[in-house]
């Protein structure tokens, strides 16, 4: 197998990668590597651009609000949504989630409530939910896909006319596993529920449309779509955004203040307190444009045929144990037959193979499989070669000699 | 390839720290270690539970220790095998020491000259350290 000159291409955009020849980079899902065009674009904004945003008149500031907007528009856009406004930038994934169960608190749900959330979740998108539960005193339900086969009948056991949210992720960290997240929206619509998607594992992989998915949030990070850290979106579906209370207190998110009283700002400022991360918006606006340029279609098919590649190969080695499903998205979970994960990790990483070992921020779905220890997860995207993955799988097979 | 003719040589920390500076190549290191941690001492039955083992290791370890006319032995082991090499080499120089010996045993300068740390992730220096900590504590009690 080799890779193709389209894939090379792109791999060449990223710049630790070339300086880093002998890395072979397979934790994406932890985070993604970062194109030049946005180290470019934070060089760009502080040497010619710097100012704040929104609050001040001068040219400089309403050069780059403008720029900040776009990058909230770019980024909207890209995941299907056509009113920049519903687009909320958090500090990631996991504050997205925090801020909606937050203002889900302060709402009115009644206490024969129950919030359902799946047996895949990332630790973001449960240990929220079950302290709101706990505060509450609701019930959580946990959707339970009976050893992940039956996707869509857990949940139509879960969910009730009681539910108040339906929080599933699009793709599952642990294990690379894609929920039936349309059917889950509509059960959840169904049921008068409201739907969260924790989209935090598939907005680099498949294309997204908010719009057509008709959840009422929609959730992810920056930094694992080539994007900077310390940046989230926060979708919210017209229709919801003006039921419920703020999140944070202070500037930018008024309209008018005295001592009695406030009036907030409508959105997305209403759930943006404070100076935001600007470099960051600005950087991820560039890295959108940049994926806008790019064959989008042909780098996910890429992805998916470079996953079926070491999928099989792996398959066929009768000393691992696969935990990823065939049609995993770009995540494979395995473990290797009398060998602790964090040895197996240990050497690769001398061999310069970086993956992930361990329960992956998701210690429940651990636990219903039984490994205490958790897995090796390889985590790809459209930059890794065909060349990686077989050093990973001569490293593999070279595990034997030091035994 | 380590023999076990040699291995019972080696026993001292001179001898242990001479053995493993003579790898220029991690592999070498790494196949001595997760090899030598097939000659930890059996731990004695009925010991490798939950009170015994030690917490801040990224896997599972279990230390234990005997007392015979005073005299302390430790036994551990470990679900990972680069541990169980780990646990050798702390274990066999110090089952050879009186108590006094073990109690003075300076494990930071040994680990240095075993250029250890260094090849080892964070994580796992620091369960080195929760184990030789432990070893300290049970030597003053
Ligand atoms: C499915 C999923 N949800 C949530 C998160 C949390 O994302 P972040 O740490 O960027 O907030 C992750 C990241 O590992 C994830 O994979």
């Amino acid at each position: 197998m080799k890779t193709p000159a389209h894939i090379l291409d792109f791999k060449a955009h990223f710049p630790l990668l070339i300086n880093k020849p002998d890395l072979v980079y397979f934790d994406n899902a932890a985070t993604t590597q970062k194109p030049q065009v946005m180290l470019d674009a934070i060089q760009h904004f502080y040497q010619y651009d710097y100012a704040t945003v929104h609050r001040s008149t001068h040219t400089l500031s309403s050069d780059v609000t403008h720029q900040y907007e776009e990058s909230r528009k770019n980024v909207a856009q890209y995941i299907g949504c056509d009113q920049p406004s519903s687009l909320i930038w958090t500090k990631g994934t996991t504050e997205s989630i925090n801020l909606v169960a937050t203002i889900l608190q302060d709402s009115t749900i009644s206490s024969s409530s129950n919030i359902v959330i799946s047996d895949l979740e990332h630790h973001a998108n449960l240990v929220p939910w079950q302290q709101l539960c706990q505060k509450l005193n609701i019930e959580l339900r946990v959707a339970n896909t009976q050893q992940f086969q039956h996707k869509i009948d857990a949940f139509i056991e879960a969910v009730d006319q009681d539910t108040y949210i339906v929080a599933c992720s699009h793709v599952s960290n642990a294990l690379g596993i894609t929920q039936p997240i349309k059917d889950v929206i509509k059960l959840a619509k169904k049921y008068n529920a409201l739907s969260l998607i924790d989209g935090a594992q598939a907005v680099c992989h498949l294309n997204v449309d908010v719009n057509a998915l008709d959840c009422d949030f929609y959730v992810f990070s920056a930094h694992k779509m080539y994007g900077p850290t310390g940046l989230g979106c926060l979708y919210i579906k017209p229709e919801q955004q003006s039921r419920f209370p703020p999140y944070q207190f202070g500037g930018e998110m008024v309209k008018t203040v005295n001592y009695n009283n406030t009036v907030f700002n409508d959105l997305p400022h209403k759930y943006e307190a404070g100076t935001p991360n600007i470099e960051a918006v600005i950087a991820f606006g560039a890295v959108i444009q940049f994926l806008q340029q790019q064959n989008l279609t042909l780098l996910q098919q890429y992805e998916s045929e470079l996953t079926r590649y070491l999928y099989q190969a792996l398959k066929q080695r009768s000393f691992i144990s696969l935990y990823s499903p065939i049609d995993s998205q770009n995540i494979i979970s395995f473990t290797l037959a009398d060998w602790h994960p964090h040895d197996v990790s240990e050497l690769l990483n001398n061999m310069n193979i970086a993956v992930r070992v361990g329960t992956h921020c998701a210690q429940p779905v651990m636990q219903q499989l039984q490994l205490t220890n958790g897995t090796i997860r390889l985590s790809l995207c459209a930059y890794n070669t065909y060349e990686d993955a077989q050093l990973f799988l001569r490293a593999i097979d070279s595990l034997e000699d030091f035994i | 390839m380590t023999d076990n003719h040699l291995i019972s040589e080696i026993q001292s920390t001179d001898n242990i720290i001479e053995h493993f500076n003579q790898f220029r190549q991690w592999e070498d290191r790494y196949r001595f270690i997760m090899k030598i941690g097939k000659n930890l001492q059996a731990m004695p039955v009925n010991t490798q539970n939950e009170s015994n083992e030690v917490s801040g290791c990224e896997s599972k370890v279990w230390l234990t220790h005997t007392k015979h006319d005073n005299q302390l032995t430790f036994f551990a082991t470990s679900d990972s095998r680069i541990v169980k090499g780990l646990l050798w080499i702390i274990l066999t120089p110090i089952n050879h020491m009186d108590n006094a010996e073990i109690a003075q045993f300076d494990f930071d300068t040994y680990f240095e000259q075993l250029n250890l740390i260094k090849h080892l992730s964070p994580s796992r220096g620091a369960g080195l350290l929760a184990i030789t900590q432990k070893i300290k504590q049970i030597c003053q009690q």
